[in-house]
């Protein structure tokens, strides 16, 4: 950075450019090291690009998957909206009611941080192998990252605003309302983009280990068709997906954050 | 009297134990079909030590801490040279960030595919799911790094070997040790993926209880899976706070 600095602006454009660049020929030379290594069919379980990327095409011009995919989001959605009223609402009382959090935040963090992934085989036992279990699921993966934040941003509230607003006489409520809450918002919006990535992450894993559906079948069977590229174009299918949403979700908290309250 | 209604321990104690007494009671009226009691979801708890559940999910997490040291093998130096090197940012940390952003839980078909369900299967699952963690927080290390304190070295002559041992190390140490802290709790999340997907050691376990409708003995394995992974979080604090208390 120093060196950066030190060169002046338009050297640093170019430096930029060059950085671009280095990026670009890493990745080119990654791909053709790929191409080149598993076309002699050295191993079986290797796919060439040049063969991953035409099964990748034939999978999206084709259609089939749209259905499917619709299964998958909306499960997605379902969950994380639940998440996202529950999640902001739980944070606001953890935040804001000092015993609430003396009694619930340790059990929060736990459970934040403990592999729930453990839990899918108890879930199963309840809720069955139907749709209610998979957003169940999603939940689970979703709702604490959200309320942690939520947490956090009520928590980074500066003290002043506070004093501020109850020097001026304004009621407890109206404190809440228009200064720790807005306050806390960039936060919250941390929250629900870190949550819409893990809401995705836990349809596909509700989908492949509670009960084998929509995309989490298409990878399932994967396998099954003895058909490597098309094993790799799935793969990168669901995953471009799951890039897709997050970077949307992205926009959007950039956008909202913005945005004059 | 007002010390102890505001002492945060005290509201602990009681609202747990309010929850396990609803849980209890809960178990009383539906059933010991639908929900076990605590009672016996301790007893099997304690009996998870002598009859082999324990040692299955040690098993697991034998394998799995090979996987949690490879990719802090691998993690680290990586993490230190992008973050020291221009060049190897812009060459390596594009490979870092893709598969920081990418669903691990979709990858799993190509890995089956390349290793089968062999041990490399669940090494390359757990060394995925704890990798990013460990090289990105690396690199956010010795990012942080006050660049005065490295200038200082340098216009003290300090040699290279010196700069790195008493000025890098001990800023991207805490780092690194929140990286794995955070790479082990992800490993625990792969394990049980890879385990539950094939169907091995504790996957195979969780799934025969719930398949068998053990319930006391279910949440007996879940509960100890979850307090492993928490104490071994604990455990790495504690290493932190001892190798880097500064921080």
């Amino acid at each position: 950075v120093g060196v950066v600095r030190r060169m002046g602006r338009r050297t640093a454009r170019s430096i930029m450019r060059t950085g671009t660049l280095l990026t670009l020929v890493s990745l080119a030379i990654f791909c053709m090291g790929w191409e080149l290594y598993a076309t002699p069919a050295r191993s079986f379980a290797i796919a060439p690009p040049s063969k991953v990327l035409p099964a990748l095409v034939e999978i999206v011009s084709s259609g089939d998957v749209f259905g499917i995919t619709i299964g998958t989001l909306s499960t997605t959605f379902i969950g994380f909206a639940l998440s996202a009223v529950f999640g902001v609402l739980i944070g606001c009382l953890l935040g804001l009611v000092r015993p609430f959090a003396n009694a619930f935040e340790p059990l929060i963090n736990a459970f934040n941080a403990a592999p729930l992934t453990a839990m899918i085989p108890l879930i199963a036992v309840y809720v069955g192998f139907d749709a209610d279990g998979r957003v169940a699921v999603v939940i689970l993966w979703t709702i604490f990252v959200i309320i942690v934040n939520t947490v956090t941003g009520i928590r980074s509230v500066p003290p002043e605003y506070i004093n501020v607003a109850r020097a001026f006489c304004a009621r407890p409520l109206h404190i809440v309302t228009m200064v720790i809450l807005p306050a806390a918002f960039p936060h919250m919006l941390t929250g629900l983009t870190l949550g819409i990535g893990r809401a995705f992450r836990g349809a596909l894993a509700a989908e492949t280990l509670l009960a084998v559906a929509n995309l989490g079948r298409y990878l399932k069977n994967a396998n099954a068709t003895f058909d490597i590229p098309q094993v790799y174009a799935r793969t990168l299918y669901v995953v471009l997906l799951g890039l897709l949403l997050v970077s949307a979700a992205e926009i959007i908290q950039r956008r909202l954050e913005r945005r004059p309250r | 009297m007002k010390a102890a209604l505001n002492n945060k321990w005290v509201h602990r104690v009681v609202v747990w134990a309010a929850l396990l007494m609803l849980w209890d009671a809960a178990a009383v009226q539906a059933g010991e079909f639908y929900l076990p009691r605590v009672g016996d979801v301790i007893g099997a708890m304690a009996r998870a030590f002598s009859d082999g559940t324990a040692g299955t999910l040690l098993t697991s997490m034998r394998q799995m801490l090979g996987g949690f040291a490879l990719a802090a093998l691998v993690g680290i130096p990586l993490g230190l040279l992008i973050g020291s090197s221009w060049v190897a940012d812009r060459l390596l940390s594009v490979y870092v960030k893709a598969l920081y952003v990418t669903s691990l839980e979709a990858v799993i078909p190509i890995l089956i595919a390349l290793f089968g369900t062999r041990f490399q299967f669940r090494l390359s699952v757990v060394f995925l799911f704890a990798f990013t963690h460990i090289a990105l927080n690396t690199i956010a290390g010795v990012r942080a790094i006050n660049p005065t304190y490295l200038d200082t070295a340098r216009a003290f002559c300090a040699p290279m070997g010196k700069r790195a041992v008493y000025v890098l190390m001990p800023a991207v140490l805490p780092y690194i040790m929140t990286g794995l802290r955070l790479g082990l709790a992800s490993a625990f999340k792969g394990m049980i993926i890879a385990e539950l997907w094939i169907l091995v050691d504790t996957g195979r376990l969780l799934t025969d209880l719930s398949a068998a409708h053990a319930l006391p003995e279910l949440f007996a394995a879940v509960l100890l899976i979850m307090g492993f992974s928490l104490l071994s979080n604990r455990l790495l604090f504690a290493v932190q706070k001892w190798i880097a208390p500064w921080a």
